[in-house]
């Protein structure tokens, strides 16, 4: 009897307290312990955004789900077409295409500028069913099997007549219809009509040029080979089960994952992210420190006859320091349900408004693992601040309390 | 019911002592309302500090209702207090965030009673101070007269052994006081409750059935045997 009392008076005290306690503190507690949660998890959630949007620009437009190389000391992989049927055979797959590449210069002969590319070449079929720029046409068309004579341009590339307006170096203002020359590395120059213009808001990949087997082969002679094939499986997530389903079936190439291959270009850059995020986190959790640490301590110092008499008529000081306790995590509660809301509310409103970057519009993502972090790490940093003044104030002896 | 026996109590501030009881002995027993008196700095809160647990003697001996009480420690004091004794102080100190009966049912929940009893018995106690309509007031809304009033419920809400009041009118005027000392009374002689009560008011003496007074730390037996109402000066050793 006299100890089980205990919770329940802390608990007794703590609601009368927030109930009849000032409203504006306790709002403004609540207030700063939401910015602190948004704070700690905005900018990882622009980086989510960001990484995601740059991995499914890899998948769409540039490495598929796994993409499969020459094997080491060699520039090409032959028997491609047997690779590919292969591949085919493959559970899971839904799309296989053999990709050739090589170095040309394309030249705009309207006003003489020009660009050194790498030019690829596909089967339009194929390809569909692996990347994506034929939902990402700005003009004109996609290639069809068997187009020769007929070129696709990244909208970079093709560029503006207005030098100033372009983000990158171009041909200055290429339109469908237009013609344009190919100057390819065994001295062969062919002009080609444009046929279509992508625009996928990827830098790099705005700025490339396509086009069919079919009109590669006539020049370079590439029959059967491929300097990469690009394969599409079920999901992102797999692509390195598939990886190995693949390396299982025989293929003896090089088969590397979207992954893999996107390693290190984003990698600096997400580090550079993370130790920001790091320094917002360890500021932010300083403020919410000092802003519990003050409200408690006002509190509490304003109350010391109250605490006083109150540990002379039997109650434990433990029982003082718990009903402050349970107030810190109240508004800590409050704090982290109005952050979320409000963190829920800037990536809605950000996807609606988005945020355009150098490969395209920025869908936030919020990172809930790392939001569970930020609350933990909030939760036990308030109680700690909270804990310190109720425990000083509390540890006073009662009679030099009382007399003040 | 209380047994002290040769009670020191010596403060030390850095070199300097002060010894604010130098050796008291006295009983009190069950039922009386004894006031403890004597000039300003004589020591009787320190006294009053000793016998309710709130500060621990140099020396001596100190037994409530046959415990031993200078033997407890730190916990086992603070549950004899919520257990055994009430407090009114000069200051009443309430809560402000709680309403008069919450404030007075707290010694009550603390015990591990049923919420719905401690109100029952606040709210009882409430009636018998005077305050049976004020049940759901806050603090700030009560005179200083009603708040102290308060506290004194609050002290009876557990049926102490020992009412301790350490000049709980200090800050009340003289109808106020009244008030106080005739509630003293009333539950002294109704329900026989046992108070020890510090005052300096010489008008207080009429209330209470005994005196004892103190002087520089140590019981002033020459007043004792003067004014000793049931002619009982004290117990000294
Ligand atoms: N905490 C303390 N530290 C030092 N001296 C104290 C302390 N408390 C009381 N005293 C001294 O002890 C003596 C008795 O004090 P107290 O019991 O408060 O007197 P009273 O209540 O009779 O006015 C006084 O001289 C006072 O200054
Ligand atoms: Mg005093």
């Amino acid at each position: 009897m006299g100890t089980d009392g205990g919770w329940r008076v802390s608990l007794y005290l703590a609601v009368r307290a927030i109930r009849r306690g000032n409203r504006n503190t306790l709002a403004l507690t609540v207030l700063i312990i939401a910015l602190v949660i948004v704070l700690m998890n905005f900018l990882s959630m622009i980086i989510g955004g960001v990484v995601s949007l740059y991995n499914q620009q890899m998948i769409d437009f540039q490495y598929g789900h796994v993409a499969i190389e020459p094997r080491d000391r060699e520039t090409t992989i032959t028997g491609a077409d047997a690779v590919i049927r292969q591949v085919q055979r493959i559970p899971g797959v839904t799309g296989a295409s053999a990709r050739v590449s090589t170095g040309v210069t394309i030249t705009n002969p309207k006003n003489g500028k020009f660009q050194s590319k790498a030019l690829t070449a596909f089967d339009p079929v194929d390809e569909q069913r692996v990347t994506q720029y034929q939902l990402r046409m700005k003009d004109g068309d996609y290639l069809s099997k068997g187009d020769s004579g007929q070129i696709l341009i990244g909208a970079l590339l093709a560029g503006t007549e207005d030098e100033a307006k372009d983000k990158l170096p171009s041909l200055g203002g290429v339109k469908v219809g237009d013609r344009i020359n190919v100057m390819y590395s065994n001295g062969i120059v062919k002009s080609y009509r444009v046929k279509g213009i992508f625009e996928t808001e990827g830098a790099l990949i705005d700025s490339g040029a396509f086009i069919t087997r079919t009109e590669m082969d006539s020049v370079m002679h590439t029959e059967g080979i491929a300097t990469e094939i690009l394969v599409r499986g079920p999901s992102a997530d797999s692509a390195t089960s598939l990886k190995y389903a693949i390396m299982n079936y025989g293929v003896g190439e090089k088969v590397k994952t979207w992954k893999e291959k996107g390693q290190g270009i984003l990698g600096d850059a997400i580090a550079s992210f993370s130790l920001l995020n790091t320094i917002m986190t360890v500021v932010c959790l300083v403020v919410a420190s000092v802003v519990v640490f003050i409200v408690t301590f006002i509190n509490i110092i304003n109350r010391k006859k109250q605490i006083a008499i109150l540990k002379a008529i039997g109650i434990r000081r433990q029982v003082i320091v718990g009903s402050y306790l349970l107030q810190v995590l109240f508004l800590c509660s409050c704090g982290i349900v109005l952050g979320t809301l409000m963190l829920n509310g800037i990536s809605a409103f950000l996807s609606v408004y988005q945020l355009k970057f150098p490969m395209g519009y920025l869908t936030p993502i919020i990172d809930y693992s790392g939001l569970a972090t930020s609350i933990a790490l909030l939760l036990v940093v308030s109680v700690i601040s909270a804990y310190l003044p109720a425990r000083q104030v509390t540890d006073e002896e009662i009679l030099d309390a009382m007399r003040g | 019911m209380i047994e002290v026996a040769d009670l020191k109590r010596i403060y030390r501030l850095g070199q300097v002592e002060v010894a604010a009881l130098r050796g008291v002995s006295l009983s009190i027993d069950k039922g009386e309302f004894v006031g403890i008196m004597g000039p300003s700095g004589s020591g009787k809160s320190t006294l009053l500090h000793q016998l309710g647990l709130l500060d621990t003697p140099t020396s001596g001996t100190i037994s409530i209702n046959g415990t031993d009480v200078s033997r407890l420690d730190n916990g086992e004091r603070t549950l004899f207090r919520l257990m055994h004794l009430g407090y009114v102080f000069q200051d009443y100190a309430l809560v402000s965030e709680l309403n008069v009966m919450e404030n007075v049912a707290i010694p009550a929940i603390m015990q591990g009673r049923p919420l719905d009893d401690c109100y029952d018995d606040a709210a009882r106690v409430l009636e018998k101070v005077g305050l049976g309509k004020r049940l759901h007031h806050l603090v700030y809304e009560l005179s200083g007269g009603e708040q102290q009033r308060v506290s004194i419920a609050r002290a009876l809400v557990n049926t102490p052994s020992i009412l301790f009041a350490d000049e709980p009118c200090a800050n009340l005027d003289t109808e106020n006081s009244r008030t106080v000392l005739e509630l003293f009374r009333s539950v002294n002689r109704e329900l026989g409750q046992t108070i020890v009560m510090v005052s300096h008011e010489p008008w207080h003496m009429e209330y209470f059935d005994r005196i004892i007074f103190i002087r520089d730390g140590l019981l002033d037996q020459e007043r004792m045997g003067r004014v000793g109402r049931n002619g009982r000066p004290g117990n000294p050793a």
